[in-house]
């Protein structure tokens, strides 16, 4: 048996963390999230042949990692370095402009059509929406923006305001589970502001 | 006694039937190849290529499976993947398998690689091994990628779109190997990609696959099963998603490729010349695993006596993981541009990989040059050092343990089953990919119940 299981399971399930802590929790940017299922599965299977390296493998000292233990350190410092000290908190200019959007809700669409919506980061968004269905329905933009219209009842009148902060394509929906899937579902652009 | 007599007669006959089978067997290729089926642990580094394979296998199953329900035109791709996910029955589930298991494939290939490398298994006349080994961890990349091209969502089109940039940057030959890879046009893609990635290129692999092949192969049954565990678990906490499906009138999103590409995307956002990034700097490091045999042509096999070579090798295991994790990520600021959020600076980002080769190097040398002659001894203390635990399980409680093992499987199938009912497929996986473990560790507490039983 060689002392390499020992190692290399180590060497995983450090990776796995670190891999993980990178994709969901670090928060430095939105694409390492998709580094996440590659981390898991490197994770499990060091926790897998953990077992086989302890029991029966040996451990190697301390001084035989050396040269590989001190390269991966750095090569983490490396890329962590960059990404964490050189991660602004993003300034969102305004434009001063307010966009006001007027949308009608209906049986099983906005405006009949679900028309796209396209802003400019920066924007204010005002969109007034009148329920003109028989049901209650809302306003809101998942991943956009946390606030919603709230529930609208038949005949009646909601609002929601709120600065684009995000660049992006996004769907604006009916959030009362299961209208998105009859069709109340449009797409919401922004757009980064053209110099 | 007449009873008796009709079953002995018909054991004999199935015996007789397996002989004779066995010595036609003999006439074919399968009998120059030995089965091992391990009787204790073994290292798993012994048989990675092994555990490569078998998902090699279970992607083959899962694919063909796949291709039922798959339609390879730009109109309904991503719509016959997505009744693939949603209506199709266990379509979730198989499509899960297919994606993780490609993923564990190209990480077990890296894995063994990197392993046969440290341990300087390509000297001892195993030279047409490892280029064949090579050669097949890049064909097993571009099947990943031609793979995962099929669902026509925007990370299919971004790599298509950088596959096929990248071919046609390549002097003189690239616009005829474009025209080979994408066609005339948009429409010709996605069947070529799917020539290429159901028949064309697994078959060339199963024919190096027959070269790479040693004679010895181990079949260990309960590391197999973990592994296909392991796939299943991951499918189950991780579920592959759709993604957002390309529409050419919109912009796309912002998007990265798969994680074994990602390094190279890397490369191409740098802002260099698109065919050095590209196609010449992989296809350096790959020249390089090529002919490192001939290079290190030492007698010694342990890598803290080969200080070049584990130089080398552990620089490009730094360099594969800040190219990778470089590559995911996307600079998040929303008021820049898109081309400046996409941008790496180069003075970063080829520093980083300048300072980790040399930083690989020093401590490969200093360990040589400092650590290694102080341990003289080295090698025999070390070898008669390993801690052997033996965690002994005999007579009644090894009954009692597979017993309760039997059961915990039970009752986590149980769940498994009650998880698929109530329509979370992805879930259930969790429970099945634990079942899966148990039942690797079943097979293993038998197996040695066996060996000691014999001793």
């Amino acid at each position: 048996m060689d002392k390499g299981v020992y190692l290399a399971s180590v060497l995983f399930l450090l990776l796995g963390i670190i891999g993980i802590w990178f994709s969901y929790f670090s928060g430095l940017s939105e694409t390492l999230s998709e580094m996440g299922g590659i981390s898991i599965l490197v994770l499990i299977l060091g926790i897998m042949i953990l077992p086989i390296g302890l029991l029966k493998g040996g451990r190697p000292t301390s001084k035989e990692l050396i040269p590989i233990g001190l390269t991966l350190l750095l090569a983490l410092a490396l890329i962590g370095n960059p990404m964490i000290f050189f991660n602004k908190e993003p300034v969102i200019d305004e434009t001063g402009r307010t966009i006001t959007i007027h949308l009608v809700s209906e049986e099983w669409a906005f405006n009949k059509t679900n028309p796209t919506i396209k802003v400019q980061l920066g924007d204010r968004v005002h969109i007034i929406l009148f329920n003109n269905g028989t049901v209650p329905h809302d306003f809101a933009i998942p991943g956009l923006s946390e606030e919603k219209t709230g529930i609208i009842s038949p005949q009646a009148t909601g609002e929601l305001e709120f600065i684009v902060s995000k660049t992006g394509n996004f769907e604006y929906i009916c959030s009362i589970p299961g209208h998105a899937e009859l069709g109340m579902r449009g797409k919401f652009i922004v757009e980064s502001p053209q110099e | 006694m007449e009873k008796k007599g009709l079953s002995r007669r018909l054991l004999n006959r199935l015996a007789d039937i397996y002989d004779w089978l066995l010595n036609r067997l003999e006439r074919t290729i399968l009998m120059g190849i030995r089965f091992v089926l391990p009787k204790k642990i073994l290292s798993p580094h012994g048989f990675l290529g092994m555990l490569t394979f078998v998902t090699f296998i279970i992607l083959g199953i899962t694919g063909a499976l796949l291709m039922f329900y798959y339609k390879p035109s730009l109109t309904s791709a991503y719509e016959s993947v997505r009744l693939i996910n949603e209506d199709i029955a266990f379509g979730m589930i198989i499509r899960n398998i297919h994606y993780h298991a490609s993923n564990a494939m190209i990480f077990l290939a890296i894995y063994h690689m990197f392993y046969q490398f440290f341990a300087g298994r390509y000297k001892i006349r195993n030279e047409v091994i490892w280029i064949t080994g090579v050669i097949l961890g890049v064909l097993t990349i571009i099947e990943a990628y031609t793979g995962y091209d099929l669902i026509m969502n925007e990370r299919a089109v971004l790599a298509i779109n950088i596959g096929a940039s990248l071919t046609s940057s390549i002097p003189v030959a690239g616009q005829f190997l474009a025209s080979i890879l994408i066609g005339s046009g948009f429409s010709d893609i996605l069947i070529h990609y799917y020539a290429f990635h159901v028949f064309i290129i697994p078959l060339i692999m199963l024919l190096l696959i027959t070269i790479h092949f040693p004679r010895n192969l181990i079949l260990d049954m309960p590391m197999i099963a973990i592994i296909s565990g392991a796939i299943i678990i991951v499918g189950g906490i991780t579920p592959v998603s759709l993604g957002t499906k390309f529409d050419p009138n919109i912009p796309p999103g912002i998007t990265v490729p798969e994680w074994y590409l990602t390094g190279l995307y890397a490369f191409i956002r740098t802002g260099i010349d698109k065919f050095i990034a590209g196609v010449l700097l992989p296809t350096l490091l790959v020249i390089i695993f090529l002919i490192i045999p001939f290079i290190d042509r030492g007698p010694k096999l342990s890598w803290a006596e080969r200080p070049f070579a584990t130089g080398l090798g552990i620089a490009g295991l730094g360099q594969i993981i800040i190219t990778t994790v470089w590559g995911f990520y996307i600079n998040p600021d929303p008021t820049l541009d898109l081309a400046e959020r996409l941008m790496i600076d180069p003075f970063l980002f080829y520093g980083a990989l300048a300072i980790i080769t040399a930083a690989a190097f020093g401590f490969t040398y200093g360990y040589h040059i400092w650590v290694l002659p102080k341990r003289k001894n080295y090698s025999e203390k070390s070898k008669s050092n390993i801690k052997q635990w033996n965690l002994k399980i005999e007579g009644k409680r090894l009954l009692l343990s597979i017993i309760g093992l039997l059961g915990a499987q039970f009752i986590i199938d149980i769940m498994g089953l009650q998880m698929y009912m109530s329509g979370h497929a992805d879930k259930a996986m969790i429970w099945i990919g634990a079942s899966l473990i148990i039942f690797a560790i079943i097979l293993h507490i038998m197996r040695s119940g066996i060996e000691d039983d014999k001793g």
